[in-house]
């Protein structure tokens, strides 16, 4: 079930907000809920690849909690033209 | 392969969706890749791993410091830990070329597609280049 909050946002985002329900003809909070969530799991995408690359989390934490799979994770990086988080330490060290 | 490993990447699930699991399955099937389970569960290090490098790394222990091979950075990190010797794809390539088991132009086409596709470093990448063209120039 829904739960009300309460927050304050800048004018000029206000100004935006109120201009793209305008746009997308949607209900005030439908729209914001929409935003809103999308907002979250992109928040959630960035902080979990972020533990990813300092080490602080391997490629199965990440994809058990962002719910991809294996093969998606590499696709995922690929977007963001980030890389995997091996060394050249590790390739030294490599056999 | 540790068996959370197989589940994790070639599980029924996954078969339909990617490519790459069915040929992992298919190879386990063919007998080219052998599942175990790790006899023991406790890894003797301060920090924790996934289920399936964890698996891996006990595997390697139990196999006498059998050569562990993973692309996984943390993973890397806990082989050093226990003295485990590990192996990653792009000195894997560079070793099947020194072997002479591909040609030099499939390893350099390998490197490419683990740089593009595999999102290897591009510092690794250039690294294992160079050392392809010694291995080609002897």
């Amino acid at each position: 079930m829904a739960k009300p909050t309460t927050f304050r946002i800048p004018e000029d985002l206000l100004t935006e907000i109120e201009k793209n329900i305008r746009d997308s003809r949607m209900e005030r909070s439908v729209y914001l809920r929409e935003v809103i969530r999308k907002g979250v799991q992109a928040d959630k995408e960035e902080r979990w690849l972020k533990k990813y690359s300092t080490g602080e989390a391997d490629i199965m934490d990440v994809c058990q909690e962002m719910n991809w799979a294996p093969w998606e994770f590499l696709d995922q990086l690929k977007t963001r033209n980030m890389h995997l988080n091996v060394s050249l330490e590790d390739w030294l060290c490599s056999e | 392969m540790p068996a959370a490993v197989f589940d994790e990447t070639a599980s029924e699930n996954l078969l339909d969706r990617f490519p790459d699991a069915a040929v992992i399955a298919s190879m386990v099937e063919d007998g080219i890749l052998k599942v175990s389970v790790p006899a023991e569960d406790r890894l003797p290090m301060p920090f924790a791993v996934h289920r399936g490098e964890k698996e891996a790394l006990l595997l390697s222990l139990q196999g006498n410091r059998a050569l562990l091979a993973t692309d996984d950075g943390r993973a890397i990190k806990a082989a050093r830990f226990l003295r485990i010797p590990f192996i990653i794809s792009p000195k894997m390539v560079l070793r099947l070329a020194a072997q002479q088991l591909v040609s030099y132009s499939k390893a350099r086409m390998s490197l490419e597609k683990l740089a593009k596709i595999g999102r290897y470093p591009p510092e690794i990448i250039a690294e294992a280049l160079l050392s392809l063209l010694e291995v080609r120039d002897g």
